[in-house]
């Protein structure tokens, strides 16, 4: 194939001598119909071909054409493109109309090469620097929360440079991880798109589902996000633009979690006299004069009051949460210079961003960001293009010890002294294990530094004005170091009496070279009515990672971090190292027929090493149709009405390491691991979609787009039976099934003179099952790989994201239903009339409520065992984004609602602070008497951990994702003032992620985890996460 | 000019497509694993079989010590160890009144049966494998196959200390031999496991004792075993298997006690006692979470058998006790010096009342504080098979065989941990009952935690364990769904044969007899 290829340019490259057609030079002006200034920037090309030019500062162009040229296309961002006929005419005045709904946006993901999206036949969405510049988001992940239809974003941690867990539309992997490819300028990225800066991005396009995606292959299961940069191709010629943008602001948590603030243990009689600690009954406390032992037990257990109720107060209650969740900075400076001079334009820029995060004494994240962005026209034929991103980013890794934060007794004296003089005492607790969480982050230090290229380079010929080839190239380089030091004397639960520990430091790096090299055909040709463009590709991915890791202990002097002051023989070290290659060849032609009837034709031969030797290459294909009907058959009111339908596939590839047999090396001698797998082959996902868009009443444009996914030949390291020795193998085990319907409305709801309203609604609501499994059931989610089972089922027939557990029951007809297996269990003998529902609704014995033997009934199988069932379900009912934009005068508001209705929640934080009766409703304090519980009662809710429906919650939320005030001073203002050298100034305050209203009594809602098998966008787990907090910024941009 | 630019334009840019394809047409799609061998490097030679053969017993030592094992939750069962933390099912299985194991996927400590069970046979697997390839294969391993019988024993060893621990363990299993077809596997109930054990242990014993060769150290965790020294530990280890797999009192009263004796006579004398951290990867993470602060302590059970006057059980509503005054009895008192040596008093509660005060304890283990001050990464043995527990298997063998005076010599050597730790009076009474009670009464408080589930398993064989104590675990539910056997689990009514009907509850302060 690799042969065909070569032979193909060569002849390609000899046919260039023969190009020499007759021309013609035409020339004319661009200008805006809504206030008639002229359009510098706009895009003219003639039709059916790969010629054009853009108009210079003042909307002028000048092209040569060839002779029979027929007609051209006038395009820019923001208007409709309209096509001129050209006949004999050489000068032009072009007027363009304003494009509200951006349906001539063109898009270029998913295609052959650039597409309006009233001639798309597959699902691209578009976010343009309009949408971006609203509220620039702290980094490109969040930028697209709330804006697509069937895009789902979580943004699981709050810590400050981890990154939002992207979902295009359905899962398609059992094991978690949904995140598309994402593409910069050319850059397929390996690396977390937190670090990219989103003040740089001109748009984002989302490829979603498979058979949008197909052109991307086998790692394009999950759909594929376009981002492209700005640079100075959109200017007038000539022209030159500064931008300096300033943001400043602070960070801070919104939604404070309630805690318990009592106890249920005796207390002295004199309990009121000391208010430093707690005077239980049966404790002596030290009160001499060390003064770090003031408050230690010196002996004595605590003792229970009769009846049981967490109902009497502590000697002092103090902010553990407030001190912890303190707030911090948050700023943004950014500044690019973008020319377009005549043959050669760029744009340059620098970003310096910091977020402190909201946490005590932590220094968050630090980034900046270096772009150079350069096209240059070496010739009408010959141009060059080059994209470069410089990251260099720094993220506080400080130990998070959000369990002992919620577990910390009221009293506790968090700023109390440690024998060694040091502060923030670390053994708070006299009666348990929890330590202080202030203490790690006072003393360790854990800093990533992260330093990352991202390159692209592209050389286009075009030896036809029908055809262009293109070579390219781009890299991705990254390198992270990491540092960890715990330092010599540094305190834990068993050395706090002896002095600490001798000190222990971790090093590691990691490096990864990221390459592409891509050589393509482009085709774009007119054939009377029929408009025909193309692509043929090939393209070479080379990905190598490396690592490594020291540790060591005890350093032998205080103050000096380095190995060589460490004890030498307690070193440890590890490193390891892949490579991943993958080539493919495609095709495809996009067609139309008087741009009404429209198909779209792709296949794509595709082969990666991560797949098992029997199947290492394989097929993916496309077809997609679209008739746009008001083109044949006016109706009135409805400007534009589309149907299209598309099927194809795309694939997802498993891990580097899965396909190979292993042997873990341990204490010097194998021992076996993994089992290999020569016919590990790509998972693949087959999308049916049909979809309709219609342009209504001038004010209105919708989009509704239903489409099936499955995901079949699913990846999982399989258990094995024991008695093959091997513990797993990996396998294609399974299918996962998703529907989903979208829709999208664009609304401009009013538009009266000055006073503007648009809106637009983003709907998704997404069903997935698990409809095939060839191996025997298993559970999943955050803690099913760390040893601990995971709370989610994957089962034939299960919902995907369904929880599992214990289930207390909750009506009196389930409690009917299973009294007949009572003679196994402990409620033997009893009838429905002994039980009653209590006040939480849980079915307990008659007559316990209130006391400590009120136990709550759990659902129990046939031997009288508690049974395990199904007791919710993470997917959301539907989820929604409301944006809207209102200006008057020169004043902006933009408010970005997210909504996402139902979705259960697993709050594993809560069921941990039931075990230490941290948990708020476990304070019966105010209560009436005959409503408190004993803690009895929550013991048994509690359940050793043990996943249950008490924990459980409805995860519907409505945020307020964004919220901006900007104003726009006025341009001829501006241009009465510095002789008009300034060109635009805009300021204003910004909110991110301001408001959440919900009944979720954990931090946040938005909650998951990818740790295990998890996956942030569909298993919806609380676990002791960095909360997402709200930021207040005023930024002031000016551009000159 | 422009013409001639364009030429080298267009050069230029064939040259460099031709050059890529040039350099990237050799695309190899076929990479290499740079990190984990497969079994072609693994075992590329059969100097590498006994590499393979030489990690089986760490992962089998490991798997039986480990934290997130049945060690854990076998001791609070037992009322050796207490603890109220969850961890482990520690809790689950030390709650009064007992319960039945959870054997269900979404249990939380469902991986305590689940570890155990992998690693077992994972450490079968690979001493069958290298098994298969001396004993099928004829391949010799070592200069002139100089190697070859010591890697034999040392196959069978393993295999027949994987098979005793999974018969002590679970209700029932698989017996795997190096021909066995693992397409027909069927489980077998516990007692065919404890059979295969000592019948591999056999074979193991049987090869040592016509060779003559030294196990390397980093196979024993920092010791070199001679041929002897593995048939003594091979012998001890079915002692053991022998001694510990009853159920209940009546099948442990019918043993061949005999056989045990037989065995214990040629049993080691020299601790197993590897050297704990990173230098040889052994780890005994089950001693270490019974002992490290704020975690387990010492069941007041084996605080009363030292100082009957001390109550065995923590006073129900954490302040009346059952002391004459009625008060919090203070520290123990005891003639053994171990009390003062080995156990720490500890004043305040590590547990919260409200799971209960039968967790509370006053005392700890300290005897091995010096191994857990550093042993995620140190250098400190820690014994998992005492010589001491081989000479009291032996004493108890001569008891149950009718030589009381033997067992009495024993308990009396004057170089006996009794003795020499204890520093307590000789032993003079001949009442087989009595010397039983003592041989037990050194077991609790010399043994404790050294190997797993000793106290468990001593309990559960004088049908001790409180009652409605699982007697044994099920196998895990994991492997039940992968070989399609309907899911079971162990509990419920006690039958003296998978849940336990008798109970110690009450008998504080007994000194005797008690077996």
């Amino acid at each position: 194939m690799k042969k065909i290829m070569l032979l193909m340019a060569v002849v390609l490259f000899i046919g260039v001598q023969l190009v020499s057609a007759q021309t013609k030079e035409i020339t004319g002006v661009v200008t805006s119909a809504e206030d008639n200034t002229s359009v510098p920037g706009a895009s003219i090309s003639v039709k059916g071909t790969t010629l054009g030019t853009i108009t210079d500062i003042d909307g002028n162009f000048t092209l040569k054409v060839p002779e029979d040229a027929q007609t051209l296309v006038v395009s820019f961002v923001g208007m409709k493109t309209i096509e001129v006929p050209v006949g004999n005419q050489t000068t032009f005045n072009i007027t363009l109309e304003p494009d509200v709904f951006g349906l001539d946006e063109v898009v270029v993901a998913g295609v052959a090469s650039g597409t309006p999206k009233k001639k798309l036949s597959i699902s691209v969405g578009r976010v343009d620097e309009e949408a971006l510049k609203r509220v620039p988001a702290s980094s490109a992940a969040g930028a697209l929360q709330g804006k697509v239809a069937g895009v789902t974003i979580v943004s699981a941690s709050g810590n400050p440079g981890s990154a939002a867990s992207i979902r295009l539309r359905g899962a398609t992997s059992l094991r978690g991880g949904q995140g598309p490819l994402i593409i910069i300028d050319g850059v397929m990225i390996e690396g977390t798109l937190q670090d990219i800066n989103v003040d740089d991005i001109s748009s984002m396009e989302v490829v979603k589902g498979a058979a949008a995606a197909s052109l991307y292959g086998s790692r394009a299961g999950n759909g594929v996000i376009v981002i492209t940069t700005k640079s100075g191709k959109g200017l007038g010629a000539g022209q030159t633009v500064v931008t300096i943008r300033n943001e400043y602001g602070f960070s801070k948590l919104m939604n404070k979690l309630d805690v318990a603030e009592h106890h249920f243990y005796q207390l002295e009689d004199n309990w009121q006299s000391e208010d430093r600690w707690t005077l239980y009954k049966g404790i002596e406390w030290y009160s001499g004069d060390e003064p770090h032992l003031i408050g230690t037990v010196v002996d004595g257990s605590l003792l229970n009051e009769a009846d049981h109720y967490q109902d009497n107060p502590y000697g002092v209650v103090r902010d553990h949460l407030g001190d912890f969740y303190e707030g911090g900075n948050f700023y943004t400076n950014y500044a690019s210079v973008a020319s377009n001079m005549d043959r050669t334009n760029f744009m340059v820029s620098f970003e310096n961003s910091k977020q402190d995060g909201i946490i005590f004494k932590v220094s968050g994240y630090k980034r900046q960001n270096f772009r150079l962005n350069v096209d240059h026209r070496f010739s009408d034929k010959f141009s060059f293009k080059t994209s470069n991103l410089i990251i260099k980013s720094e993220t506080d890794n400080s130990s998070f010890d959000f369990f002992s934060l919620l577990q910390l007794q009221p009293d506790m004296n968090t700023y109390a002294k440690n024998p060694d003089g040091s502060d923030y005492r670390l053994k708070v607790d006299e009666f348990g294990t929890t330590t202080n969480p202030l203490y790690p982050i006072a003393n360790v230090t854990s800093i990533t530094n992260r330093n990352r290229i991202l390159s692209s380079y592209a050389f286009t010929y075009n030896p036809f004005n029908w055809m262009s080839l293109e070579g390219s190239y781009s890299f991705e380089r990254q390198d992270n170091y990491w540092n960890y030091v715990e330092p010599k004397g540094y305190l834990t639960l068993g050395s706090y009496d002896s002095g600490g520990e001798k000190g222990y430091m971790a090093k590691s790096s990691t490096q990864q070279f990221a390459q592409v090299v891509q050589f393509t055909a482009n085709f774009n040709k007119q054939f009377g009515d029929w408009t025909t463009k193309g692509k043929l590709s090939y393209l070479y991915e080379d990905n190598n990672y490396k690592y490594f890791r020291t540790n060591g202990r005890d350093f032998s002097v205080i103050g000096i971090e380095q190995f060589n002051v460490m004890d030498q023989a307690l070193a440890t070290n590890s490193s390891n190292e892949h490579n991943i290659r993958a080539e493919n060849i495609f095709g495809i032609v996009d067609l139309d027929y008087k741009s009404k009837y429209i198909g779209s034709f792709l296949y794509r031969y595709d082969g990666a090493s991560q797949f098992g030797e029997n199947e290492r290459w394989n097929p993916y294909f496309r077809a997609s149709a679209a008739y746009r009907i008001t083109e044949d058959f006016p109706i009135n009111g409805i400007s534009e009405l589309k149907i299209r339908a598309a099927y194809g596939t795309a694939g997802n590839r498993p891990p580097w390491y899965a396909q190979y047999e292993t042997f873990n090396i341990a204490g010097g001698t194998p021992v076996k691991n993994q089992l290999g797998n020569k016919n590990l082959k790509p998972s693949k996902i087959y999308e049916r979609e049909i979809g309709l868009n219609m342009e209504f009443l001038g004010r209105f444009d919708f989009e509704l787009v239903y489409s099936e996914q499955d995901a079949q030949d699913q990846h999982w390291p399989v258990p094995l039976p024991a008695s093959q020795g091997y513990k797993t193998q990996w396998q294609n085990m399974g299918t996962l099934t998703s529907t989903i319907w979208e829709a999208t409305l664009g609304a401009n709801l009013v538009s009266r003179g000055d006073f503007n309203w648009n809106m637009n609604l983003t709907f998704d609501r997404i069903r997935q099952e698990i409809t095939k499994l060839d191996v025997a059931p298993f559970t999943t989610g955050a803690r099913g790989n760390a040893g601990d089972p995971g709370a989610f089922f994957i089962e034939e027939g299960a919902i995907f994201g369904s929880m599992y557990g214990e289930s207390f029951l909750r009506s009196m007809d389930d409690m009917q239903d299973q009294i007949s297996m009572l003679s196994e269990s402990t409620y033997a003998g009893m009838s429905i009339d002994d039980f009653t529902q209590n006040s939480d609704g849980y079915i307990i014995p008659k007559g316990t409520e209130g006391t400590y033997q009120e136990v709550p009934v759990k659902r129990l199988d046939d031997e009288g065992n508690p049974e395990t069932v199904q007791i919710g379900d993470g997917n959301p009912d539907f989820h929604m984004g409301i944006a809207n934009t209102i200006s008057w005068k020169g004043v902006d508001l933009y408010v970005l609602l997210d909504w996402k209705q139902g979705g259960d929640i697993y709050s594993l934080t809560n069921q941990w602070m039931y075990r230490d009766n941290r948990a708020a409703d476990m304070d019966q304090f105010g209560k009436p008497e005959n409503q408190k519980k004993a803690y009895d009662y929550y013991a048994a809710l509690y359940n050793v951990n043990t996943y249950n429906n008490h924990f459980v919650e409805d995860g519907t939320f409505m945020k307020v994702r964004e919220i901006s005030l900007y104003y726009n001073v006025n341009k001829r203002s501006l241009n009465n003032f510095l002789g008009g050298f300034i060109k635009e100034i805009r300021f204003g305050v910004i909110g991110r992620n301001l408001l959440t209203f919900t009944n979720y009594s954990g931090f946040d809602p938005e909650v998951g985890s990818t740790e295990g098998n998890g996956d942030n966008t569909i298993q919806a787990w609380d676990e002791f996460a960095y909360p997402n907090y709200s930021t207040f910024t005023g930024s002031l941009e000016i551009k000159f | 000019m422009n013409d001639m630019k364009t030429k080298v334009y267009k050069l230029a840019f064939a040259l460099i497509i031709a050059l890529g394809f040039l350099t990237y047409s050799c695309a190899d799609l076929v990479v290499e694993n740079l990190n984990e061998p497969d079994s072609s490097k693994a075992l590329a030679n059969p100097e590498d079989l006994a590499s393979l053969a030489g990690g089986a017993f760490r992962t089998l030592h490991n798997a039986i010590q480990e934290y997130d094992g049945p060690a854990l939750s076998m001791s609070t069962m037992a009322d050796q160890g207490s603890c109220s933390w969850g961890n482990a099912a520690m809790r689950d299985m030390g709650n009064e009144p007992r319960k039945g194991w959870i054997n269900s996927l979404t249990y939380a400590y469902f991986p305590v049966i689940r570890n155990l069970w992998e690693d077992s046979y994972a450490s079968v697997s690979a001493v069958n494998d290298v098994l298969k390839a001396i004993e099928d294969q004829g391949v010799e391993i070592g200069v002139d196959g100089a190697d070859t019988e010591m890697v034999h024993a040392w196959c069978y060893f393993v295999s027949g200390v994987a098979h005793g621990y999974l018969g002590l363990t679970y209700d029932q299993g698989n017996v795997i031999k190096w021909d066995t077809d693992l397409e027909t596997l069927e489980l077998t109930p516990y007692q065919t496991l404890l059979d295969a054990s000592v019948e591999l242990l056999d074979q193991a014993i049987s090869i040592a004792g016509s060779n003559t060769f030294e196990i390397p150290a980093k196979w024993m965790g920092g010791e070199t075993y001679s041929n002897t020294e593995l048939s003594q530990l091979a012998s001890s280890y079915a002692a053991r298997i022998l001694a510990y797999g009853a159920r209940n009192k009546a099948t442990n009263d019918g043993a061949d006690w005999s056989k045990v004796l037989t065995y214990a006579n040629n049993g080691i004398e020299k601790d197993l006692a590897p050297e704990l951290g990173d230098n040889y990867d052994f780890y005994d993470y089950y001693m270490v979470y019974q002992i490290y602060p704020g975690w387990g302590r010492i069941d007041h059970r084996i605080i009363n058998l030292m100082d009957p006057d001390y109550p065995s059980r923590y006073a129900e509503d954490g302040e009346t006790w059952t002391t004459p005054d009625g008060q919090h009895p203070g520290e123990a008192e005891s003639d053994d010096a171990r009390l003062l040596s080995d156990f720490e008093y500890v004043p305040g509660q590590a547990f919260r009342p409200d799971r209960g005060y039968y967790h509370f304890s006053n005392y700890r283990l300290k005897r091995y504080d010096h191994v857990i001050a550093d042993v995620w990464y140190g250098d400190k043995i820690h014994a998992s098979f005492y010589v001491w527990e081989n000479e009291l298997l032996k004493a108890e063998a001569m008891v149950r065989t009718g030589n009381v005076d033997g067992a009495v010599q024993i308990l009396n050597d004057p170089e006996g941990a009794r003795k020499v730790r204890g520093q307590l009076p000789d032993v003079t009474t001949t009442d087989a009952d009595e010397v039983l009670w003592t041989i037990f009464y050194e077991r609790d408080i010399e043994l404790v935690d050294s190997g797993m589930g000793i106290g468990y398993f001593d309990m559960r064989r004088r049908d001790q364990l409180q009652r409605g104590s699982i007697l044994h675990y099920p196998v895990p539910m994991t492997e039940l769904e992968i070989i399609q056997v309907p899911v079971y689990t162990i509990g419920g009514a006690p039958d003296g044969e998978n849940v336990s009907e008798g109970s110690w509850t009450g008998l504080d302060g007994i000194t005797s007899p008690l077996n």
